[in-house]
């Protein structure tokens, strides 16, 4: 071989996965996958500590910015730590991963995020044996916020995860969508993204996240035991009490359809989890 | 000109919705905005329909608001028109769905539904000849309206998390009048019962 090839050669194997992480990721966990538009992606949320209507948030958001600030971590660890939302890329390496995103109104995005593995974070903060269950908590501030002033929901906004989820590979915390910071919207400066659950157990705008022994109380289950179960796996099979989830509408799309996917397409990847769980009783 | 500001008050809505659609944009979701500009178009003009003949018995005499009682065919087939694209483009939007039948059971679903139907009936039975020979039923039947309010509130409600607001902010103000109407009555009779007394 000739040292021109070599060199050439050489070049490639380095640029390979230097120049197209996205590509690679894409490659790995479903090549299928074309980004929703940015703009629908980022003018239809819900978002309820500004509004309930999905429209509103956005102008709400307007002019608004969340973070920086320092994410608390806490609980069952053996290393409390406060995090820079700042430094995440830089502490634990920016990943931007193409993720299915489902509602669990029946709507559906592919959203291109940039961010950092959970598993990172969790494995930096080192929990003790006894916690079993990771809670988050999002941010919460009345001046900004005016949704917030609805008496109607527990604030602050509250998930949780169980730790081997929160450990799994899929987990993600996104910093980033479209190759941007994250618009306030879409939560600002830091949020979960559960791609195999629907969208409400991806907590927006995290203020801390807390290892607990027990499993945590969420918003949405407090606020609907019967609609809202703490699994909230995608399953085509077990529909919300007011609408079917066998289908779901891409964002943008006017009557089209498509069939949901069990864990949202994610199955190959995280039903291990869920060996021997009853999934319709544990919704 | 009574009837021309009636026309334009009843058509408010669609140019709304017109401008939305065309000026704003129905956003990333087109079908399920236009069917709640739809809803709420229909809402308003069956909100104003309970309110008027309300408004009508509490400033007494407006030969105005009198006129507009009279036209209730108008606002009420105004209303049946909202709901009937309401509910078409619901449809339309959940035809393709493999649970359209099943979901047709679910409260949220049934409740718009049979208020519809009830509309439809109304709407069906608004002209002279039904009532000339329906007689006495047609008063019975056409009570069936006020049915809608408990049952859209419900369909309100379900609608999205916290929506008890929502039917709160259609149906307050039919229910502050109703209030007010009682209220009165009631001073009144009590008035009347005292200067009975003396």
């Amino acid at each position: 071989m000739s040292r021109r090839a070599l060199v050439k050669g050489l070049g490639l194997a380095l640029a390979w996965p230097g120049l197209s992480p996205m590509q690679a990721w894409a490659a790995k966990f479903g090549s299928e996958l074309t980004p929703s538009k940015e703009e629908l992606v980022t003018s239809y949320n819900n978002f309820y500590e500004f509004s309930t209507d999905k429209g509103e948030v956005r102008p709400l958001a307007q002019g608004v910015q969340l973070g920086p600030w320092e994410l608390e971590i806490g609980g069952l660890v053996e290393k409390p730590l406060r995090l820079d939302t700042q430094k995440l890329a830089q502490l634990f390496g920016e990943e931007e991963r193409i993720y299915r995103f489902r509602c669990v109104e029946a709507w559906a995005a592919v959203v291109p995020w940039r961010g950092v593995g959970l598993k990172k974070l969790v494995e930096m903060a080192r929990p003790l044996s006894g916690a079993k269950y990771v809670r988050f908590v999002a941010h919460m501030d009345p001046k900004v916020m005016p949704g917030l002033a609805s008496g109607h929901f527990p604030w602050p906004y509250s998930e949780g995860l169980r730790i081997d989820e929160a450990t799994h590979e899929l987990a993600f915390l996104a910093t980033g969508i479209y190759g941007k910071p994250l618009p306030t919207q879409n939560g600002a400066p830091v949020r979960l993204v559960v791609p195999w659950k629907y969208g409400f157990k991806s907590i927006k705008s995290i203020r801390s996240i807390e290892f607990t022994a027990t499993q945590p109380r969420t918003l949405w289950n407090d606020v609907g035991p019967a609609e809202y179960g703490f699994y909230a796996n995608v399953n085509p099979e077990v529909d919300h009490p007011r609408w079917s989830q066998a289908t779901e509408k891409l964002l943008g799309s006017w009557v089209q359809r498509q069939p949901t996917r069990l864990f949202n397409g994610y199955g190959e990847q995280v039903a291990s989890l869920y060996q021997g769980l009853d999934l319709k009783r544990n919704y | 000109m009574n009837l021309g500001l009636l026309v334009l008050l009843l058509l408010a809505p669609l140019v709304r919705t017109v401008w939305i659609a065309t000026q704003v944009g129905l956003g990333a979701n087109p079908l399920e905005r236009l069917i709640h500009l739809f809803g709420s178009a229909a809402l308003f003009v069956l909100v104003f329909l309970l309110c008027l003949p309300i408004v009508t018995r509490l400033a007494k005499g407006n030969k105005f608001l009198q006129d507009w009682t009279r036209r209730r065919r108008l606002i009420g087939l105004s209303a049946l028109a909202y709901g009937t694209v309401h509910l078409g483009l619901y449809g339309l939007d959940q035809w393709w769905s493999p649970k359209f039948w099943a979901n047709l059971g679910r409260p949220f679903v049934w409740t718009g539904f049979v208020s519809w139907v009830i509309f439809l009936a109304l709407g069906l039975t608004s002209n002279q000849i039904s009532r000339v020979r329906l007689k006495k039923n047609w008063q019975r039947l056409h009570r069936l309206v006020w049915l809608c309010v408990p049952l859209l509130v419900v369909h309100l409600t379900l609608k999205e998390e916290g929506a008890l607001a929502l039917a709160l902010w259609w149906f307050g103000p039919l229910a502050a009048l109703w209030l007010t109407e009682r209220t009165l009555k009631l001073r009144r009779t009590r008035r009347e019962a005292e200067s009975l007394g003396h």
